[in-house]
């Protein structure tokens, strides 16, 4: 495993704290054998390793780790031993865990009721604790969280001071879940510094609420600050959605025919172009039409792995978050610098900090990457 | 001149009693901050202490200290139903 990019926190796992870690340094996993995932907040990191265990390290001013100590190698979550999680994310200051029978976990931060947790029966910085809530699939933003339950609707709670929850103009904050009215099925789910985006695969088709400050609704941004209840957009795509991402201001859609559409913010390159953003869809291509095998969006900058193992960074860059020293700003997409023979097989990204798992199998296996250009 | 990274209105910080600050989280996961007294000072940009992001703090300082002055009053009113 390597990770990179800022680690004022200690979030890197590689027991130090530092302002930045400029190039991909390896991380030790003598302890972690077969990572499953990782999701990357603020200033912390969650990891799951072989059978669901859950470990953590980083930032733990809101008890976001899930125990009280704060340490910068990767710690298991004991609080939390014997259960077996399947997915995992992150909020600003605030994590969660989904269970293999589908119950959510969560703990961190509850200053804006964004755990789904009454303020007046809880503390703002709560102990992990399992909801009655079932959750296919859940996205956690600076300062809300949203699921998806098994029925294709959303959920969401926290701060909605600028609609990002999507329940109107009157529920500016919620302290428990709440379903988003005006939504078909959803399959799937983004949140944003202060937005949320949704993808209907049954209707091949955008719903976006909250913040747009920088056209990251795909509205106008004169014309709509932030709007607070869900608005269907049809941006005419016909293909299936591989995934959905939301960095802080900024959007992308990853298509089944391998094709990457993007929009919002563009001030740091955030776009994987130097033209500015005039409200139209953006598509980023590779260079030499690599094809895109994964990709993960941190707060300001994209890292893409293509199908040829090597990897891509573009957006904000003042902490390394490419890899590279080529300035604060990448406007087009750019080679992080890693050792071809790694094979990468899963790739993460928080809000400036990176991670890359390499392949288990390959130990032996000189990867020999194919010539595209 | 200053190219602000956002504006943000005070709402949006968490306060920190503690040490008199307000903080907002920067993307590059550490905070923007700005305390107390240099709101009443009539500043506006907060920074943050991991890069050089900076954001515009949107407040109306009138009402900023008025809002200060109260607290402070009730604070001493405590006090003096303490003593």
């Amino acid at each position: 495993m390597w990770s990179w990019g800022a680690n004022s926190h200690g979030q890197l796992g590689l027991d130090s704290t530092s302002e930045q870690i400029d190039k991909p340094t390896e991380v030790s996993t003598e302890h972690l054998s077969d990572i499953q995932q990782i999701a990357c907040g603020g200033g912390h990191t969650l990891l799951l390793a072989e059978n669901g265990k859950l470990f953590s390290c980083g930032w733990n001013s809101r008890r976001q780790l899930g125990y009280e100590q704060e340490v910068y190698t990767f710690k298991r979550v004991w609080g939390l031993s014997g259960i077996h999680f399947l997915n995992i994310a992150c909020g600003w200051d605030f994590s969660c865990g989904v269970t293999d029978d589908k119950f959510l976990f969560v703990w961190g931060s509850n200053s804006y009721g964004q755990l789904g947790l009454p303020k007046n029966e809880f503390p703002d910085e709560v102990k992990p604790i399992r909801l009655q809530v079932n959750a296919c699939a859940v996205s956690m933003g600076l300062r809300h969280t949203a699921i998806i339950n098994s029925k294709g609707e959303v959920w969401t709670t926290g701060c909605g001071r600028h609609g990002q929850l999507g329940l109107g103009h009157n529920v500016l904050k919620s302290d428990r879940f709440q379903r988003v009215p005006k939504l078909s099925v959803i399959s799937h789910i983004a949140c944003g510094q202060n937005h949320t985006v949704g993808w209907s695969s049954e209707e091949k088709a955008l719903y976006v609420w909250g913040d747009n400050k920088h056209g990251q609704l795909l509205l106008s941004s004169e014309k709509y600050k932030r709007i607070y209840k869900p608005e269907k957009i049809d941006i005419d795509v016909k293909k299936d959605v591989k995934k959905l991402l939301s960095g802080w201001t900024n959007v992308l859609l990853w298509l089944q025919d391998g094709s990457l559409l993007t929009w919002g913010r563009n001030n740091y390159g955030q776009l994987g172009t130097d033209s500015p953003f005039t409200g139209k869809i953006i598509q980023i291509n590779l260079p030499g039409r690599r094809h895109v095998k994964d990709i993960v969006l941190g707060s300001e900058h994209t890292v893409c792995l293509a199908t040829d193992n090597t990897l891509w960074a573009w957006g904000w860059n003042e902490h390394g978050n490419t890899g590279t020293s080529l300035g604060d700003c990448i406007f087009q997409p750019v080679r992080v610098p890693i050792d071809s023979k790694i094979k990468i097989s899963q790739i993460y990204a928080g809000s400036a900090h990176n991670f890359v798992v390499m392949d288990d199998n390959q130990a032996d296996n000189t990867y020999t990457p194919e010539d595209i250009d | 001149m200053t190219i602000f990274h956002d504006e943000i209105e005070i709402e949006d910080f968490e306060y920190d009693e503690d040490d008199d600050m307000y903080y907002y989280p920067c993307p590059c996961g550490d905070r923007f901050q700005i305390s107390k007294e240099e709101l009443l000072a009539g500043e506006e940009v907060a920074t943050c202490p991991s890069c050089s992001l900076v954001v515009k703090v949107i407040y109306d300082l009138e009402r900023f200290k008025a809002e200060a002055e109260e607290i402070h009053e009730d604070k001493t009113d405590k006090e003096t139903v303490k003593a």
